[in-house]
């Protein structure tokens, strides 16, 4: 038992207390038993001694039926013996109360005589003796008739002369009788006054017996209990609020932030037809992991501290009611309600961002960072807190997209309402778990050689109703709901087995070039299980794009190429030139071929700069030892003008589109001459 | 002998025992006179010849006998069975639940079958037998003196007047034409029949109606005293020493001329070995005509546990219906049987003629005005008495008797509201 449940002893001074009234209250209740015997006693006795004075009046009645001569007359001798026999009864039935009266007034055992003698006074035992010589003399009368015959009882006056003063002396008997009644009678009620106090203490002491346990003991155990509930009250605010708010920056979570956007949305569900009258923002710091990783996670923590600080403070400034969520990480999640205007919303998103733009100083660190931010105004209905999420989840990706450090508000960039990204959602699920995917291929040329040396798979979604769907059309939103590795694990399977096929049809290749996101490539689980690391497929090469320069697991991902590097998989630089890069990530990376982005291709024959640039990017690659391969060569010209600056490999429509595997195979066997 | 006393010892206690099984039959009564002591043995000797034993209980009279029962029955040691009168006294005590019931039959047959109705009316209490009937008297009944009427050659009266012309010439002709007792009551037997000359058969049945006022019989009330009081100089001058039984040995002895105290006073005659029709004439009373006031003797039986006295009213029961047993007790007790057919020619002349009267002419009887109209009875008799010993005028008293019953129903009526 906890020490605050039960913190009270009994003490000794209680024990002795709670002990004495128990004793008292046992004293108490003997003595009131012993006063109800001793009344019993009374009544019983005082219902002898009114038996008596019925019995002497019966025996007089009798006698007088007897005495009378008129009364006389109408005596038979079976009516005389019946009197004498009713006499003879109710003398012995006088005595034998006679003795009971003088057993009930003298008690039964040696408490009562002693009670007895106490309480009652010696009169009413004097009036007891005082009427044994009156009793006797009615018994030598009443033995005088019972012995005579009839003759003689009907005899008349001579008869009764002897007795006559014996019967005179009734009445003074009845008058002792009645006295001895009332004493008795006296008595009891004196006895009854007594009882009354000893109740009257009986309930006092029984009173103050609970009246102490209540203060003394459940007043006490009250308060403890009270105090421990308090204490347990407290405990579950601090957990409760543990449980709703982030400890980090005090900031609530994702819990709170989840049950106030379904409160707002789906608590108002009857509300249909009305815009909802609340913004919701995402907020992401742009390159937080960077910050963590290289400045450790004390930087990482207070930086987050500040950002909930700064942010705090902008909120303050702002009339409406607003609440800001720490979701995890670097995430951030704002609730603004009752704003109309779209345009305030702007400027508050502003006012954000230039706060969070302002300098950081952790100890020796200044630290410059922006961040990112998806916002969804008044989401329309029917929408539910999912879909309102999705919406500005989906704003947030494309500012990432974009080069991160602004905002962007949903319905400035849906091309498709939420309701339908949805639905391509669950369909995307659908075709995933379905393997709805098909494999194109398109084949890369070997410039010198005009031949093929690689293929790049590429994969299509073959969707029920809308027919083959591009990647640039459903790889964010599977990357979003982490669809990819199950994807890229049926588009390596698929190119396994075609290979598989060519290699027996006697076309060989040198790569079928597979593209990996850089979210695949950041997953060590993801990469492990599609069996990336165990050199099982000899044929696969690997296509990265640029962008995995900038991402904040760069790191990560140049420990997964190296990896893959030396177990001989052949790696393909994609999109290079559309400005990420850094040319110093060229050294760094263990990039077999660089692919130039086909926005320089498709200038390159106009524009002088674009060609001075691919010149560049050619002889680079050739420096560091590094192919190159051009995407999107739709003419000769091009390809041409390509071969004089050296490129290595050329992609793109003047050779091929991207061809289904039968095409692909006659394809090849047209390349190989077959 | 040493056996004798063992066997004598082993037997006492069956022969004692013996006598508390006989049924007992524990009689309370005011039966005193000759004739009714004579009627009494008749009943004491059914009740041997059958097995019974009789315990006698005499008690003077009426009122004290009932007196006493009601005494007894508060402070135990009642009688087993008792006289009682009918009407008032006997739905007292059965409203007390001290009479037992009896059977509503006689050897399997009826009471109804058996009794005149009259007589099981006077019996019975809500469905209930509560009496036994012994016997019939009827109260207005003359005596007279067969050799005093014969020597005169003068008739049986039929009229109070026509009495009177008699009573000089049986005065002068030294004989007491009237006999009187000193008994109170005797005086209202006398005045009876002439209340019923003068105020007719309904106005006399009226007259003794608690309820109602006399006024209305002032005429016939003051010519019923005016004779009343002019039969004083025709009594006999001692009659306060005599007795009822004394006085009507009078007649008996034919010192007087007539009497009138009812049928009973017969058992005197026959009890002095007098016989009827020849030694003396009985008729009913002058004035009387054919109206025949009439009571009925008839016991109860009281609660007794023991079983030789329940026995005993059984055996009484059993007796008193018994016709034999009827004849002759009645015959001895001067009333008539109480049952319906009988062979009356074994009664004597006078009982006979009363028998057959009671029979054939049944509006003309009227039951004796005794226990339920008592106030109206003794301010009659007060009157009477006061009228007879003081030398009240018939005015005065019959203005004293309407006083009395006027202020006595006034004070009724004012307690009633």
């Amino acid at each position: 038992m906890q020490h605050y449940l039960w913190p009270y002893n009994l003490g000794t001074n209680s024990v002795f207390a709670f002990f004495s009234i128990t004793l008292m209250i046992i004293f108490c209740s003997v003595l009131i038993n012993l006063g109800l015997a001793l009344q019993q006693n009374m009544l019983k006795a005082s219902g002898y001694s009114y038996d008596q004075k019925i019995i002497l009046n019966k025996l007089d009645n009798i006698t007088q039926i007897l005495i009378q001569e008129s009364s006389r007359k109408m005596l038979t001798p079976r009516m005389v013996d019946n009197l004498k026999n009713d006499i003879q009864e109710n003398v012995s039935l006088l005595k034998k109360h006679q003795i009971e009266i003088k057993k009930l007034l003298e008690g039964n055992n040696i408490i009562e005589k002693k009670s007895l003698d106490y309480f009652y006074s010696y009169s009413i035992k004097k009036q007891v003796d005082d009427l044994n010589p009156y009793l006797e003399k009615i018994n030598k009368r009443s033995q005088y008739i019972i012995h005579a015959n009839f003759a003689s009882l009907t005899s008349g006056y001579n008869f009764w002369t002897p007795i006559d003063s014996l019967s005179n002396e009734d009445s003074k008997l009845l008058i002792i009788i009645s006295d001895l009644n009332q004493s008795i009678h006296q008595a009891a009620l004196n006895q009854n006054k007594l009882l009354k106090i000893l109740y009257a203490i009986l309930l006092l002491l029984a009173l103050i017996g609970l009246w102490s346990i209540w203060f003394f003991k459940i007043n006490r155990l009250n308060k403890a209990l009270e105090k421990s509930y308090l204490n347990l009250s407290q405990k579950n605010e601090t957990l409760s609020f543990q449980a709703s708010h982030d400890s980090l920056t005090l900031l609530p979570n994702r819990f709170a932030f989840n049950k106030r956007l379904h409160d707002l949305i789906d608590e108002n569900i009857d509300e249909n037809n009305k815009a909802l009258n609340f913004s919701l923002i995402l907020l992401d710091i742009d390159y937080f992991k960077s910050i963590n990783d290289t400045l450790g996670h004390q930087t990482g923590d207070a930086l987050l501290s500040e950002v909930a600080q700064r942010l705090m403070k902008v909120i303050n400034s702002l009339r409406t009611s607003t609440t800001i969520y720490r979701l995890g990480g670097d995430e951030f999640a704002i609730i603004l309600e009752n704003i109309k205007n779209k345009l305030e919303v702007q400027r508050y998103s502003e006012d954000l961002m230039n706060e969070l733009h302002k300098t950081f100083t952790y100890e020796n660190h200044t630290l410059s960072i922006s961040c990112s931010m998806g916002i969804v105004f008044n989401p329309p209905r029917p929408i539910n807190s999912h879909e309102a999420f999705s919406a500005a989840d989906i704003a947030l990706y494309r500012v990432k997209e974009n080069g991160r450090g602004h905002f962007l508000f949903y319905d400035d960039i849906s091309l498709v309402p939420v309701r339908e990204l949805l639905k391509t959602e669950n369909e995307l699920r659908a075709a995933v778990n379905n393997q709805d995917f098909l494999v194109y291929y398109q084949p890369i040329i070997n410039l010198q050689t005009k031949h093929i040396d690689y293929i790049e798979a590429l994969a299509r979604w073959n969707h029920p109703q809308l027919g083959i769907i591009p990647p640039s059309q459903w790889l964010a939103i599977a990357e979003r709901l982490s669809l990819v590795s199950l994807s890229t694990l049926q588009v390596l399977n698929k190119a396994d087995s075609d290979y598989q096929t060519w290699l027996a049809q006697g076309l060989q290749l040198k790569r079928i070039n597979i593209n990996f996101t850089e979210a695949l490539l950041v997953n060590q689980q993801a990469l492990q299980e599609l069996n990336i690391f165990s050199n099982q497929r000899p044929w696969m090469g690997i296509e990265v794009t640029e962008s995995i320069i900038l991402d904040r697991s760069f790191s990560t991902i140049k420990k997964h190429l190296c990896h893959l590097k030396k177990q001989g998989v052949e790696i393909f630089l994609d999109d290079f030139g559309t400005g990420f890069a850094n040319l110093s990530h060229l050294r760094e990376l263990p990039v077999d071929t660089i692919k130039i982005d086909r926005s320089f291709t498709a200038e390159l024959l106009d524009n002088k700069e674009a060609q001075v640039i691919v010149k560049f990017i050619i002889d680079l690659a050739n420096r560091l030892n590094k192919k190159t391969v051009c995407e999107g060569v739709e003419n000769t010209e091009t390809l041409d003008l390509l071969m004089k600056m050296g490129c290595n490999y050329s992609q793109g429509f003047l050779h091929s589109e991207p061809l289904s595997f039968q095409n692909m195979t006659n394809l090849l066997k047209r390349d190989r001459n077959l | 002998m040493k056996y004798l006393l063992p066997l004598l010892l082993a037997f006492t206690p069956v022969s004692l025992l013996a006598d508390t099984t006989k049924p007992e039959v524990e009689l309370a009564h005011f039966w005193i006179s000759r004739g009714e002591r004579a009627a009494l043995q008749e009943l004491e000797k059914a009740i041997e010849q059958r097995g019974g034993n009789f315990t006698n209980i005499e008690i003077e009279n009426y009122d004290k006998l009932r007196a006493l029962i009601v005494e007894r029955l508060s402070l135990g040691y009642p009688p087993a069975i008792t006289q009682w009168l009918g009407g008032d006294d006997m739905k007292l005590l059965h409203e007390m639940h001290a009479i037992k019931p009896l059977p509503s039959t006689w050897q399997e047959q009826p009471l109804a079958t058996l009794l005149f109705p009259e007589v099981l009316e006077a019996i019975s209490l809500n469905d209930q037998i509560t009496g036994i009937p012994i016997g019939v008297h009827i109260q207005n009944v003359a005596f007279y003196s067969a050799k005093i009427y014969n020597s005169l050659k003068l008739p049986l009266p039929k009229n109070w007047s026509e009495f009177l012309e008699q009573a000089k010439i049986i005065k002068q002709a030294g004989y007491t034409p009237l006999a009187l007792a000193t008994e109170p009551w005797h005086l209202r037997f006398i005045f009876n029949p002439l209340l019923i000359e003068k105020l007719g058969h309904l106005g006399f049945k009226e007259f003794y109606s608690e309820e109602k006022p006399i006024a209305k019989w002032r005429e016939g009330l003051l010519q019923a005293f005016d004779i009343f009081l002019k039969l004083k100089p025709y009594v006999d001058p001692k009659y306060a020493h005599y007795k009822w039984n004394e006085s009507a040995l009078l007649v008996v002895h034919n010192q007087a001329a007539m009497n009138i105290m009812g049928d009973f006073v017969k058992g005197e005659f026959i009890a002095e070995g007098k016989v009827a029709d020849k030694d003396f004439f009985c008729a009913i009373a002058p004035g009387s005509g054919k109206i025949m006031i009439y009571g009925i003797d008839s016991f109860i039986t009281l609660d007794n546990k023991a079983a030789n006295l329940q026995a005993g009213q059984k055996l009484l029961f059993d007796i008193a219906l018994n016709p034999e047993f009827q004849l002759n007790f009645n015959i001895k007790k001067g009333g008539i049987p109480i049952l319906k057919n009988m062979d009356s020619s074994r009664l004597d002349a006078c009982a006979n003629q009363h028998y057959q009267a009671w029979k054939t002419s049944k509006e003309n009887i009227f039951h004796l005005p005794d226990a339920s109209s008592r106030l109206r009875l003794t301010f009659l008799q007060n009157t009477l008495q006061k009228a007879w010993l003081n030398n009240l005028t018939a005015e005065q008293a019959t203005n004293e008797l309407i006083q009395l019953v006027d202020e006595a129903l006034a004070a009724q009526n004012s307690a009633n509201h």
